[in-house]
């Protein structure tokens, strides 16, 4: 398993390095100067150009590229073009607010989209599933801005038991975690509701009503552990997604997170900070999906045997056998 | 599916009736528990905001601005807008614009102007302190106004500069290239703010981008990065310490969301009010609406030198087509108001009732099609992707189709604007809200200089001769009549060229708490908290 674990880790070098080239190329494109963005309109053609040679910019794509990625290895993602600090230093400042947010949210909808999926799935057609089924149709057909302003509206403005905009304390993670987790949560319902159904139609589970075992205990011990693969897999990824675009919800609850941060360098063409900040997203996406493999085996032993090289039989275990 | 459908709808208009259902907002008074510990942080403090029960002067006040500024260096930030609010907290210059507009010495204790206007010796105010509790010298001021000229950010304050001497431990000489009425105000901006010298020295040159050193009234005690800035009252500020204490400024992007925050108590100030949200703050007897002129105008602009408005005709048929009180009532809902003149309606020396063309739909397409275009033109149009821009040119475009201009609207982001309306002027037709962060008409004026052309901020790429000799004149002309007769003929040479096309000029829309006093409408966002204070 480390190996495997070893293995995946390097895997993700070439991933890295492929995204922060994409990304050098694409900012390249992007119209803009950024030597003119920092000074302004009333700058002199001249002190643009100085600026322009002190930042490197005059060189060619590749070298500036190289420049960067010789840097990198040795642990200097670069300073930012806009605020002169060390670009790690904000990512690592802006990081936890967006890791806060993320996995609020996820749990939000794990903790609940969980158990209504199943419920949803064993009593199909009932009340309760057309309610969860309408409910999740309404929660992802709609922007999470609207729910989090209406939210914050009835919440904060009308109802007063949590703050508006901020990130200091729990209570100001309340409402954007319940915002960003609307998707998620109405994806593992139907995830969850889908996964079940199948399940509890295989003939194992028969087999087990069969044999007398509560309705509980077949769903609960048989049918979930089958069914919480896809389920995981969906927040795995969801995980790695809100990390990334969080940028709304970010933006309408004011929580300085790494989504705003990423956008406002985009927009201000500070290239080391957005090849940074989407290269430790994809780190982060890339860890996360590793630990969701890795659970896997927990969940289904027969994967760990894909993983793990079978142990070597000895000749007196043969023999034994 | 019927029934999902209909349940579906009910939940949405569930939630939003629920979130429209009014209750009356409960005055911070009623919210409040208890006081905030002894040992609590600032921040801690600052968050307990209106649920504490500190005395009012002791309250922490809470300013809300859209934008976090990446350097709090004011010799190397440009622009406009809220990096300068957060400044006028922690430095000062030699002068200050006060509320009125007018120019008062500030950390300059008294000045000399050469007769020729061609230098200014300034008696350095004694008794001032930076926030290390240093003294102010005659050397910071040398150092600070030096350095400012040697970053170039700001060479529309600093360029008419040439040297600073120190004469004695309490004198300077500002030596100008030229003969520079406006330098009074140029010393008043935030490019001429006065830093330590010990301090960059000792700490290097990018320390002040994160840890300011300043003389003004707050001093700044953490910057949480994405989220606020903290501050508390300078004690040895040379004026008095500020009433309030405590002060943070914090960083809401979405206006909706501020206003809300504003509803609910979370902040006490806030700049950028939406339109949209006016109505709920006048009607809310907890907040209060402080509005006034922005020194920022709308304006159509054409690129005068090349393409098709090349074309003095069709800048005209541009003008004869534009319904002003339409696009102030529909794009801004009435909260601007309608500007002829292109210079800003708060400049002593804009003209009132300045007469442009009427409307003339039929003379419009005449001329349209006398250009060469007597089946009409297509034109893109590059827009700054926000409501201050969309709107005007939604309704810019519909305003011009009937006399055969049809705009395609480009909507973009602000730095890709930028690029290519004002630093490279490779556009035909756009719409921008000129912004100036000091009050002389020259910062208006010289964005039509012909030497400011390509780069230099004349996004019009306008060369006149009459207009530039009008605005040179105009830098040697010290305020009074002359100096007006000078700027109204100014105005009318770009009335007659049809080098822009004024639309209104826009408000600064303000909301704060109504136990807030002290809050007034900038039109140059010299905005201080220091003015403000708790109603008791």
């Amino acid at each position: 398993m480390f190996k495997y674990i070893l293995k995946r880790l390097v895997m993700l070098i070439p991933i890295i390095l492929g995204i922060s080239f994409l990304i050098f190329f694409v900012m390249s494109l992007s119209p803009g100067d950024p030597a003119r963005i920092i000074l302004g309109e009333y700058a002199t053609q001249e002190d643009v150009e100085a600026l322009r040679e002190e930042m490197g910019l005059n060189d060619s794509l590749i070298v500036q590229y190289a420049r960067y990625i010789f840097k990198a290895i040795r642990g200097d993602l670069g300073t930012s073009y806009q605020t002169g600090q060390p670009v790690i230093r904000e990512i690592l400042e802006r990081f936890p607010f967006t890791f806060k947010l993320a996995i609020g949210a996820v749990m939000i909808a794990v903790v609940l989209g969980i158990p209504i999926g199943i419920i949803s799935a064993v009593k199909q057609y009932s009340w309760i599933d057309n309610l969860s089924m309408v409910v999740s149709m309404i929660l992802t057909s709609m922007p999470g801005f609207w729910y989090g302003l209406m939210l914050m509206i009835i919440f904060a403005l009308n109802l007063r038991w949590f703050p508006s905009t901020g990130a200091s304390s729990f209570k100001h993670y309340v409402l954007p975690c319940i915002t960003l987790s609307c998707n998620t949560f109405a994806l593992m319902i139907r995830t969850t509701r889908s996964t079940m159904l199948e399940e509890i139609r295989q003939d194992y589970v028969r087999t087990a009503k069969a044999k007398g075992a509560r309705a509980m205990r077949v769903i609960a011990k048989h049918s979930l552990r089958n069914a919480l693969l896809p389920v995981i897999t969906v927040a795995g990824m969801q995980f790695g997604i809100l990390l990334g675009g969080a940028v709304v919800i970010e933006s309408v609850f004011s929580i300085p997170g790494l989504g705003t941060y990423v956008v406002n360098a985009v927009k201000l063409k500070d290239t080391p900070s957005v090849t940074a900040a989407i290269m430790f997203i994809g780190v982060i996406g890339g860890v996360v999906n590793l630990i969701v493999d890795v659970l896997y085996t927990y969940i289904d032993p027969r994967l760990k045997s894909r993983y793990v090289k079978p142990k070597a039989v000895s000749r007196s275990e043969k023999e034994a056998a | 599916m019927k029934k999902a459908i209909s349940l579906a709808l009910a939940l949405c208009l569930l939630l939003t009736l629920c979130a429209c259902g009014s209750e009356a907002p409960k005055a911070p008074e009623e919210e409040k528990d208890s006081a905030p510990a002894e040992n609590e942080s600032v921040l801690d403090t600052l968050d307990s905001g209106t649920e504490g029960e500190a005395a009012s002067d002791q309250k922490p006040l809470r300013f809300r601005l859209k934008t976090e500024p990446n350097t709090l260096d004011p010799h190397k930030t440009s622009g406009t807008g809220d990096p300068q609010v957060i400044q006028y907290q922690m430095y000062e210059s030699l002068f200050r614009e006060e509320k009125d507009g007018t120019i008062v010495p500030a950390l300059a204790e008294s000045y000399e102007l050469a007769e020729d206007s061609t230098f200014i010796v300034i008696h350095v105010r004694q008794g001032v302190f930076f926030h290390n509790d240093t003294p102010m010298t005659a050397d910071d001021v040398v150092f600070s106004l030096n350095r400012a000229i040697e970053t170039g950010y700001n060479n529309a304050y600093v360029g008419a500069i040439d040297n600073v001497e120190k004469v004695d431990d309490s004198t300077i000489k500002i030596n100008l290239k030229y003969a520079y009425a406006p330098i009074i105000t140029c010393l008043s901006t935030l490019s001429t703010a006065i830093v330590s010298k010990d301090y960059v020295e000792t700490n290097g040159d990018d320390i002040l981008t994160r840890s300011p050193m300043g003389t003004g009234p707050y001093k700044l005690e953490d910057w949480v990065s994405g989220d606020r800035l903290v501050f508390k009252a300078y004690p040895k500020y040379w004026r008095g310490e500020a009433q309030i204490k405590d002060a943070s400024i914090i960083f809401i992007s979405d206006n909706t969301a501020a206003a809300i925050s504003l509803e609910t108590g979370d902040i006490d100030v806030m700049t950028n009010l939406s339109t949209a949200d006016i109505p709920t703050i006048k009607e809310n007897p907890e907040l209060q609406f402080v509005t006034g002129p922005a020194a920022s105008q709308l304006l159509v602009t054409f690129n005068n030198a090349s393409g098709v408005f090349a074309d003095a005709r069709m800048r005209e048929a541009v003008y004869l087509c534009i319904d002003r009180q339409a696009i102030v009532d529909v794009a801004a809902d009435g909260y601007g108001v309608v500007q002829t003149a292109p210079l800003d309606s708060v400049l002593v020396e804009c003209p009132k009732d300045f007469e442009v063309p009427e409307m003339n739909v039929e003379r419009a397409k005449e001329l349209v099609a006398e250009a060469g275009y007597p089946e009409g033109i297509t034109i893109s149009m590059p827009t700054i992707d926000n409501g201050t821009y969309s709107k005007p040119a939604t309704l810019l475009k519909e305003q011009l189709a009937p006399c055969g201009i049809n705009i395609d609207i480009q909507l973009m982001e602000r730095a890709a604007w930028d690029d290519m309306v004002i630093y490279n002027t490779n556009y035909e037709l756009a719409i921008w809200a000129l912004p100036i962060t000091a009050l002389d008409s020259d910062f208006c004026a010289s964005k039509f200089l012909g030497a400011n052309c390509g780069g230099g901020g004349n996004f019009s790429n306008c060369s006149i001769e009459e207009i530039d000799e009008l605005i040179l004149r105009g830098r040697f002309l010290p305020l009074g009549p002359e100096r007006t007769e000078n700027y109204l003929k100014f105005c009318e040479a770009i009335r007659d060229n049809f080098v822009v096309c004024p639309i209104y000029t826009n408000m600064r829309n303000n909301a704060a708490s109504a136990h807030l006093g002290g809050v007034y409408p900038s039109a140059t966002l010299h905005m201080y908290m220091y003015d403000y204070y708790w109603i008791q």
